[in-house]
């Protein structure tokens, strides 16, 4: 084929061949006949899109495509108008359509197809591919100025394009259209002198630009094949050439890798003619381990795997695909895909290979990049304080983030139930069926999703959690995914929650204190009362606002007793005025008309600045404060008078009890004395020995009645004026005898010359023989010095009288003046109950204290006569 | 027979002797003690009836009655007190009396006599 323009001439093959070669490189392709009858589609692409060619070719209609199912109905008119056009043209058929998938999902897709010519240049069939992409490249235009467009550029000035190089420029345009990938390429351009130049240009899927290549770099004169002969790779020089036509450059190899074709724009960009391809660097045949000279056009850090990787290729005869860096003739490194696939004759033996490598760097540049937005995307996701999780359209849990399981413990399988659908494993039982519920609503209707509910922590405690989700749709508006984000929003809730809890509690607090509260503005108008206060006045603010003044008035005059009203509304007045606090007592008029006593406080309730914001008053009712104060006052007067009565009764219940005793036994022994006499026979012996018990208790009754009737003696010389001295010394005399039997000192000591007022002098001086008898008892049975002292001095407008032993002490402080309290054998226990009532009797007071060192020590005083006083 | 054994329990000493004079009488064997604790130190056993005042230093009538009832529920026992305010009746209730100072010897000993006559009856 020694042609210098390959790409020129047409292939000899068919549809079907051609759709073939291209499936193997890029998985899928399709044939049709001239009148675009499908007769080849890749068997998986047909199960892909769930149809089959009988389906594809049918006509459901007139002027209906077969196809028309499988293609999304809005862009169906665009796509079906294209290729009838292209049919009719031969155009390069390339259009961007959403296909329907088996899944029953629409996916954007772009389907290229290009006519293969007989020898007579007649169209003899079309071959093409639907390659996914993920984003149309423009939306909305798919009406087939796409296929006219990439030509466009190249074609206003087509006519400055080498002849030879314009199905090159045509080619990298549509490969740049096809796959949204720019092409670089060169061709000859026309020059005015009529001259032609070596262009490089890129192409860009909207526009071309082109720059004029550094001849230094470009061999112009360089044929475009320097292969001589075919050889056995014709089958794969033919499949090269059905390739280049689809994506611009393709090659063919034989068996031991010298290539026999590359596509001339191909060698152009690499600045290599096929001789250049094919040069052993370094003597060695290229399946030994040789370098070869293509591996020059690839990246120094690329080109040794290239080779590997092709080499063990062909010895293997596994298809080859690689991706590298090509060196381009301008100095630039650009990625590509290479791949090469076998060609066999009739026993199954490789006979050459055929290959191409499409230009990648953009895509490589793009992946990277996504890579890089992927992964920082994901270490976001994975960072970010919150709990992150997606689920696909039907709501069948797909992600959940790091910190979802790091949080609630929960991974994405356990938040997936056995149908697939969400488990809501995390959410609180209690919440559960909600919450799916309204996920499956959202997920039904496509309302974004929000919901608050107990979420589940990895140590098993709940927390109050805000859930929300949004729907991910794509361009159709079709939902792809839910994506949703939990907060914790615990501590807002729980706070929320005390907050309400604390205002209520106050609030129940304010209304059951039992006190009437209320709170006013700061000019007084009324704005709240309790339930108590409410009920207490039987009306509440509104009531008093008709009445022609103001609610403050209106309520005053209404509720305070008119005597208190006048000094109610100036103490108001004055603390609206200054701000001082109010306080006042004064009846408040109760709902059935009672006015009760009540204390009023009320203070006012400052803001930061210090200004009044409010009144805050208490009504305590003091209604039964004040009735028990009177009760009190009653009760101690009446107590007052009483006390001298009440003394006197236990008086005469001592004196009973005194009494009794002996004459209890009187009539004990008078009872036994008459059943001894009346026995049988009769105890005379007896009866007389309980008859002298008889005489004996009598006496003893009687002493008692004498003892009792000397204390109360009724001195004839009631009001005496008898200097004290005198009545002291009296009393030891009357004791001395005593005294001094019982070998006891008597020491009086006393200032001359103490008058009293006038007072009863027997009752006086026995209590001084009371007392002092007390006192000798005490020490009856003390071993040391028996010490008697009287001692009477004066003690401001009273003279103190004090009456001490040495005896063992008082042993009952609290007791001894009780009646019929005594610790002696003979005692009534009378002496000092009686002393202290006359000692009373006469304003005076009458105690025990402690004697030093030892002993007892009675005190009493006596108000002194002051006006007779020295 | 054995004679009846009656346990007098009194702080006031001549009134203790009058009560076992006035027993005696009767023909009771008598028990006398000073106090309640004298009574208790010496034991219930083999006493048929207790008579007791109650206003005494320790403890007093009441809690006697207390104790002896507890030791002996069917015991009589009756109370004299000097004390004209007490009228709690209530407390005196059981077998036995309540007795007032000053009282008739005959009522003591008839009263000892049916309380003797309805337990052995």
């Amino acid at each position: 084929m020694g042609r210098s323009g390959g790409s020129a001439s047409s292939p000899d093959i068919d549809a079907v061949q051609a759709a073939k070669i291209v499936e193997r490189i890029t998985g899928n392709a399709w044939a049709t006949d001239a009148g675009g009858n499908f007769i080849y589609v890749t068997p998986a692409a047909l199960a892909f899109f769930g149809t089959s060619l009988e389906s594809l070719n049918a006509q459901p209609e007139e002027h209906t495509l077969g196809w028309k199912h499988v293609i999304h109905p809005e862009d169906y008119d665009a796509a079906a108008a294209t290729w009838r056009r292209c049919l009719r043209t031969g155009e390069h058929y390339n259009v961007e359509h959403r296909m329907l998938r088996a899944t029953g999902v629409y996916g954007w897709a772009r389907s290229t197809g290009q006519p293969i010519r007989d020898r007579d240049g007649s169209v003899a069939g079309w071959y093409g591919t639907v390659i996914d992409i993920a984003v149309p490249s423009r939306p909305n235009d798919c009406d087939g100025r796409l296929a006219d467009q990439p030509a466009q550029d190249p074609r206003l000035s087509m006519d400055a394009v080498h002849p030879h190089d314009r199905p090159a420029v045509e080619q990298a345009a549509a490969r740049a259209f096809f796959h949204g990938i720019p092409q670089v390429s060169s061709y000859r351009q026309l020059q005015e002198d009529g001259s032609y130049r070596w262009i490089e240009f890129l192409v860009e899927p909207d526009y071309s630009i082109s720059v004029d290549v550094d001849p230094a770099v470009a061999r112009q004169d360089e044929p475009w094949t320097m292969a001589s002969s075919f050889g056995e790779t014709g089958d794969a020089v033919q499949a090269a050439l059905a390739i280049e036509k689809l994506y611009g450059g393709a090659w063919a190899i034989d068996t031991i890798g010298q290539f026999t074709y590359a596509t001339p724009t191909a060698q152009t960009s690499i600045a290599m003619t096929l001789e250049d391809l094919n040069v052993l660097l370094d003597g060695k045949p290229f399946l030994e381990g040789g370098r070869q000279g293509w591996q020059r056009g690839a990246h120094p850090d690329d080109s040794e795997r290239a080779g590997e990787t092709l080499r063990r290729a062909l010895k293997t005869g596994e298809h080859w695909n690689f991706e590298y860096r090509v060196l381009r003739a301008n100095g630039a490194s650009v990625w590509h895909r290479a791949a090469a696939r076998p060609t066999r004759d009739g026993q199954g033996r490789i006979t050459g290979w055929y290959g191409t490598a499409l230009d990648i760097d953009v895509y490589k540049k793009t992946e990277a990049a996504l890579r890089e937005r992927e992964r920082q995307l994901q270490q976001l996701i994975d960072t970010v304080p919150a709990l992150i999780w997606s689920t696909m359209a039907d709501g069948t849990p797909a992600f959940v983030n790091k910190r979802f399981t790091e949080v609630t413990g929960a991974r994405l399988e356990d938040m997936t139930a056995p149908d697939g659908s969400a488990s809501l494993g995390v959410v609180h039982p209690d919440d559960r069926a909600a919450a799916r519920e309204a996920f499956l609503h959202s997920v039904r209707t496509g309302i974004p999703y929000i919901r608050r509910y107990r979420q589940r922590r990895a140590g098993g405690t709940y927390r109050w959690t805000e859930t929300r989700a949004e729907p991910s749709r794509d361009e159709a508006g079709t939902i792809i995914q839910w994506y949703g984000v939990s907060s914790d929003i615990h501590d807002l809730i729980t706070s929320q929650e005390a907050l309400r809890e604390s205002e209520q509690h106050l609030q129940q607090l304010v209304e059951t204190l039992p006190a009437l509260i209320y709170c006013a503005l700061p000019n007084g108008k009324p704005i709240y009362r309790s339930q108590r206060l409410r009920q207490y006045l039987g009306f509440n603010l509104e009531d008093t606002d008709d009445l022609g003044k103001s609610r403050l008035d209106g309520t005053l005059d209404a509720v305070i007793h008119p005597d208190d009203l006048a000094s109610v509304k100036e103490q108001y007045a004055h603390s609206l005025a200054t701000g001082d606090p109010y306080l006042l007592r004064h009846r408040l008029r109760r709902f059935d008309g009672v006015y009760r006593w009540v204390e009023t406080r009320a203070s006012a309730m400052r803001n930061g600045d210090g200004e009044i914001v409010q009144w805050n008053g208490i009504c305590l009712d003091i209604e039964d404060q004040v009735r028990a104060q009177e009760e009190l006052s009653r009760a101690q007067e009446n107590l007052a008078r009483s006390s001298q009565a009440a003394s006197l009764a236990e008086l005469s219940a001592s004196i009973a009890h005194e009494v009794n005793q002996p004459l209890a036994a009187v009539m004990n022994y008078s009872s036994a004395c008459q059943r001894w006499l009346t026995a049988e026979p009769p105890n005379i012996e007896r009866a007389q020995k309980t008859l002298d018990r008889i005489v004996h208790s009598a006496n003893s009754a009687a002493d008692v009645v004498s003892r009792i009737r000397a204390l109360f003696k009724q001195s004839t010389d009631k009001r005496d004026s008898t200097e004290l001295g005198a009545v002291v010394r009296q009393a030891r005399d009357l004791l001395a005898e005593e005294a001094a039997r019982r070998r006891i000192r008597m020491d009086i000591e006393g200032e001359s010359g103490l008058r009293l007022v006038p007072f009863d002098r027997v009752q006086i001086q026995q209590v001084l023989v009371n007392l002092v008898r007390n006192g000798m008892d005490a020490m009856a049975s003390v071993p040391n010095e028996r010490v008697l002292q009287i001692r009477a001095f004066r003690a401001g407008d009273m003279v103190r009288i004090e009456v001490s032993d040495r005896g063992r002490g008082i042993q009952f402080p609290d007791k001894i003046f009780e009646p019929f309290f005594t610790t002696k054998d003979q005692g009534m226990g009378m002496g000092l109950a009686i002393s202290r009532s006359i000692v009373e009797a006469h304003g005076g007071q009458l105690w025990a204290e402690k004697n030093e060192p030892h002993g007892a020590k009675i005190v009493f005083t006596l108000p002194l006569d002051v006006a007779k006083m020295p | 027979m054995n004679k009846p054994v009656v346990a007098i329990v009194d702080d006031d000493p001549r009134v203790l002797a009058s009560l076992v004079e006035l027993l005696e009488s009767a023909g009771y064997e008598i028990r006398s003690f000073i106090s309640g604790e004298a009574l208790l130190a010496s034991g219930l056993k083999g006493v048929d009836v207790l008579i007791t005042d109650i206003g005494m230093p320790g403890p007093d009538g009441f809690e006697l009655r207390d104790l002896a009832r507890r030791e002996n529920p069917q015991l009589p026992v009756f109370l004299v007190t000097g004390r004209h305010e007490i009228t709690d009746r209530d407390r005196a209730r059981g077998i036995g009396g309540f007795l007032r100072k000053p009282f008739d010897g005959h009522a003591l000993l008839a009263a000892v006599r049916d309380a003797l006559g309805e337990r052995q009856g």
